[in-house]
Parts: structure tokens; C-alpha cells; sequence
């Protein structure tokens, strides 16, 4: 049982800590190009469309902001599950049955700590992916606008390859929010798990 | 480990712990516990007789007894069993 258990443990730990990273990458590029959309928008009203820059002004800022709070989820999280992992890279196998379940006990202890953080996370997954792709089809848009023009040059290009980027994150985060939900569905139902098996381990208590 | 861990976590985290003998400041150090909850649970587990005290000079060690054997093993096998049962996560 012990090497089956340790096999879904290790692929387990080391999606959610993929997960987590990668998480964390797009977090950090939600903030920068918020933050470069922002200057863009400000910067674009000198050239007179007011209405749709103060709108992607407003969209990137809010995804500067969700940016932020999506580091700083991630940096939570994935400081419980760095020493675990560390610990579990160290161990040379056999891995003994009281370590994995020092392990085990650990992650559930972490899960239960980090469970609003991660359910905030899959809320601030979504709502980012939904800021960027609402930035990205406002780049196409403003894409479109500019081809129109007779007088095009090059530049005129650099809205799609922003559009390109903008609905990436986009996407990745809505792909993100969806994993974390199942994350949270997988653990929750360990979750209960335990509160079973308290019941059990609180009988065997009394009996003695 | 200062996570929410329910009591009968930190049970099995002292009495694995306890396999050797261990001061109290060493048990409450390794599982992350103050004085007074520490001694609660240290109290708990030697009325059930899960740990037995020696008294060497001025020091106390605990040790888990073969009493506990049981609890462990049970404990070991539900929590080993919330991987094998429920279908994980993967990417």
C-alpha cells in the first residue's frame, strides 16, 4: 500500500507545486503588463480615444491588482508545500510508512490552513483570466481600428501581438482556476476523510 | 509544524516521536506546541498509558508504549488510505 500511496503522494505534490509556480510566473506577468497597459492607456490619451483608454486603463488596472493579490496568494501557499517537498527529495527510498504519513498529516494540516487562500485563488484565477482576455479583445479591437487605416505602418501589428499575450494569460488563468478547483474538490473530500476517521480513532481512544 | 492539526494528528506526531525517549521541551519543540498544551497532551497519552514517563535525576523521558501500537498502526492506515481511495490531483 505504501508504494502506491507514496506514488499518488509524489505526483500530488508535485502538480499542486507545478501548479503553484506556474501560478505564481502568471501572477507576475498579470502585474507587469497591467502595469504596461496602464502606462499604454495613460499615455493613448494624447491621441484622443479617451473612451476606450480610460477603459483599458481601468481593465489593466485592475489586472495590476489581481497581479498582486496572485503573488501573494501563491507565496502563501507555496511556502508550506516547499518544506515538504524538500524533505520528501531527501528521503532516499524505502520511504518508511511513519514518514509518508508524517508527510500525509502535514499536507492536510496545510490544506486545512491554506483552504481559503487556495478557494480565493481560484476566484482570483478566474477574474484575472477574465481581465485579460477582456484587455486582449480590446487590443483586437484596437488592432482592427488601426488596419483600417490607409496610412498603416508596422506598428500598426503591435495591438495584435499584445492581443496574442493578453488572451495566453487569459486562458492559462482560466485553465489555472479550474485546476485549483479540482485541488480543492480532491481535498475537501479528504477533508471529510479525516473527520471520519476521527470518529474511529476517538473510539479506539475510549476503548483503552 | 504550527498548521491546524487536529488532536489526534498530534497525538500520533508525539507518540512517533516518543519511539525514543524525549524530554518534554524536546516533544513540545519537535511538535510545535507550548508548555501548557504540550502538557495536556502528554498527560492524556500517559493516563491512556500510551507513554510512559522515567525520571532520570532532574529530567523526565517519554517513551510510547507498546500500548499504542494500535492507534498507530489504525492511524497510519486511514490516513495512508485518503491517498489510495480518493482520486488525487494531477496536472
Amino acid at each position: 500500500m505504501t508504494d502506491e500511496t507514496l506514488s499518488q503522494f509524489r505526483n500530488e505534490l508535485n502538480s499542486f507545486f507545478a501548479l503553484v509556480i506556474l501560478n505564481m510566473v502568471f501572477g507576475a506577468l498579470a502585474m507587469a503588463f497591467g502595469m504596461q497597459f496602464m502606462i499604454a492607456s495613460v499615455m493613448g490619451f494624447a491621441e484622443g480615444e479617451i473612451p476606450l483608454n480610460v477603459l483599458a486603463g481601468a481593465i489593466s488596472l485592475a489586472g495590476f491588482g489581481l497581479g498582486l493579490s496572485w503573488v501573494l496568494s501563491s507565496a502563501k501557499v507555496l511556502k508550506g508545500i516547499t518544506g515538504i517537498r524538500r524533505e520528501y527529495s531527501e528521503c532516499r527510498d524505502p520511504v518508511p510508512a511513519e514518514i509518508l504519513t508524517g508527510w500525509i498529516v502535514r499536507l492536510t494540516a496545510q490544506y486545512r490552513e491554506n483552504r481559503e487562500t487556495i478557494r480565493r485563488m481560484t476566484v482570483i484565477c478566474a477574474l484575472g483570466g477574465c481581465a485579460f482576455l477582456a484587455i486582449g479583445v480590446l487590443n483586437l479591437v484596437q488592432g482592427i481600428t488601426w488596419t483600417a487605416d490607409p496610412n498603416a505602418s508596422w506598428i500598426q501589428a503591435l495591438p495584435f501581438i499584445a492581443a496574442g499575450i493578453n488572451l495566453t494569460i487569459g486562458l492559462a488563468s482560466l485553465l489555472f482556476s479550474g485546476y485549483f478547483r479540482r485541488y480543492s474538490a480532491a481535498w475537501d473530500l479528504r477533508l471529510d476523510e479525516t473527520a471520519r476517521s476521527e470518529t474511529i480513532l476517538e473510539r479506539t481512544l475510549e476503548q483503552q | 509544524m504550527a498548521e491546524r492539526r487536529t488532536p489526534y494528528e498530534i497525538y500520533w506526531e508525539i507518540l512517533v516521536y516518543c519511539k525514543a525517549p524525549r524530554t518534554f521541551t524536546a516533544i513540545i519543540n519537535r511538535c510545535d506546541l507550548n508548555s501548557k498544551t504540550g502538557q495536556d497532551y502528554i498527560s492524556f497519552l500517559g493516563a491512556k498509558g500510551y507513554l510512559s514517563r522515567t525520571v532520570e535525576g532532574e529530567k523526565s523521558w517519554y517513551t510510547t508504549t507498546e500500548k499504542a501500537g494500535e492507534y498507530l498502526s489504525l492511524f497510519t492506515e486511514l490516513y495512508q488510505k485518503l491517498f489510495d481511495t480518493i482520486p488525487g490531483f494531477r496536472l
